[in-house]
């Protein structure tokens, strides 16, 4: 396999150098709002690697909160790009909607920063996996409150508590749909990783 | 992994006139499980004039042509699963029709420390670059 040095992609002059690629992955439970959260700062309509189950899967997750607003089953990773100064390439790749794609994690966040996951209040429980899931591997994850509507209805301090996540997880309100949002949302994950790279 | 598992995924295999693993034969390379998700494929000029290869390849270099294409977008845009995609790839890579570039990713060891991290620098400018946004 061709391997590009990290530092190709800003070399001077001369031919363009492929762009060095990395990624965040974005998990969460069932129409949290991961690929709102992904088009809400992708240079790209969020894509998805598998064929839709049906004509009706094509579109965007409206984060609703509550079931019945999401028509479809995401059956694969939805994902994004962007592309950021020096010749680099943020992917934001969703979590499979289900946990029975479980077993597709591996692969998804092989080489990633870090993890934001995505927590609707209402159904708690749905992030237990995700944050199982990274706990387990040692992947930097910051845990993300969406407000559905903007209305904050719990306390941090009390989802860290039912969730049961250390001090160290680094805990916010975010709104899906904000670009500003999901932008400190990524900045808190890559500012995650740096730290443990220090210690 | 998904490449052993993804035949399994049977509610999407509607969506194909043929059965996935079909186009690649039956195989599951080796070389292609390593192949990350993110890595970026770019099409040789040489493969424009390209003979005897499948439409799923012919496409894959199409798409590929003259831009950056990540495994996963070309798996996005053929409708093919991840692991064919990489199947096919990698392939095409060995047929010297594409150039595939892993900066980054875990399969650029340039870019990682010890512990298998990304290395501080490329994160910095991750950081930097997000803030910018």
């Amino acid at each position: 396999m061709a391997s590009q040095p990290s530092n190709a992609a800003v070399a001077e002059g001369g031919t363009p150098q492929a762009p060095t690629v990395v990624k965040i992955v974005i998990a969460g439970g069932f129409a949290v709002g991961k690929t709102t959260f992904i088009g809400s700062i992708s240079d790209i309509d969020p894509l998805n690697t598998e064929a839709a189950m049906t004509e009706h899967s094509i579109g965007v997750d409206d984060a609703g909160g509550v079931s019945d607003r999401k028509t479809t089953t995401t059956v694969a990773m939805d994902f994004g790009r962007i592309a950021l100064p020096g010749a680099l390439w943020l992917y934001l790749f969703g979590t499979p909607g289900q946990d029975r794609f479980l077993f597709m994690w591996d692969d998804l966040v092989r080489g990633a920063i870090g993890a934001v996951v995505l927590v609707d209040t209402a159904r708690l429980d749905q992030c237990f996996p995700a944050v199982d899931y990274f706990e387990g591997k040692g992947i930097p994850f910051v845990v993300c409150v969406n407000c559905f509507d903007g209305v904050a209805r719990h306390k941090l301090e009390d989802v860290r508590e039912a969730l049961g996540v250390p001090d160290e997880v680094p805990m916010m309100y975010t709104d899906a749909r904000e670009r500003s949002a999901t932008k400190q949302a990524l900045i808190a994950v890559v500012q995650l990783a740096m730290q443990r790279l220090k210690n | 992994m998904t490449d052993a598992i993804e035949p399994q995924v049977t509610a999407d295999d509607e969506a194909y006139t043929v059965r996935p693993y079909a186009v690649t034969g039956g195989r599951v390379s080796a070389a292609s499980k390593d192949l990350p998700m993110e890595a970026l494929v770019e099409a040789a000029s040489a493969a424009q004039n390209a003979r005897g290869l499948t439409p799923e390849k012919k496409t894959i270099l199409q798409l590929a042509q003259g831009q950056y294409q990540s495994v996963a977008e070309l798996s996005a845009h053929t409708r093919l699963p991840l692991g064919v995609v990489r199947v096919l790839v990698t392939d095409l890579a060995e047929e010297n029709y594409l150039t595939i570039h892993t900066g980054g990713t875990a399969a650029d060891e340039s870019s990682h420390d010890a512990h298998g991290g990304l290395s501080l620098s490329l994160l910095e400018s991750v950081l930097d670059g997000i803030a910018a946004l």
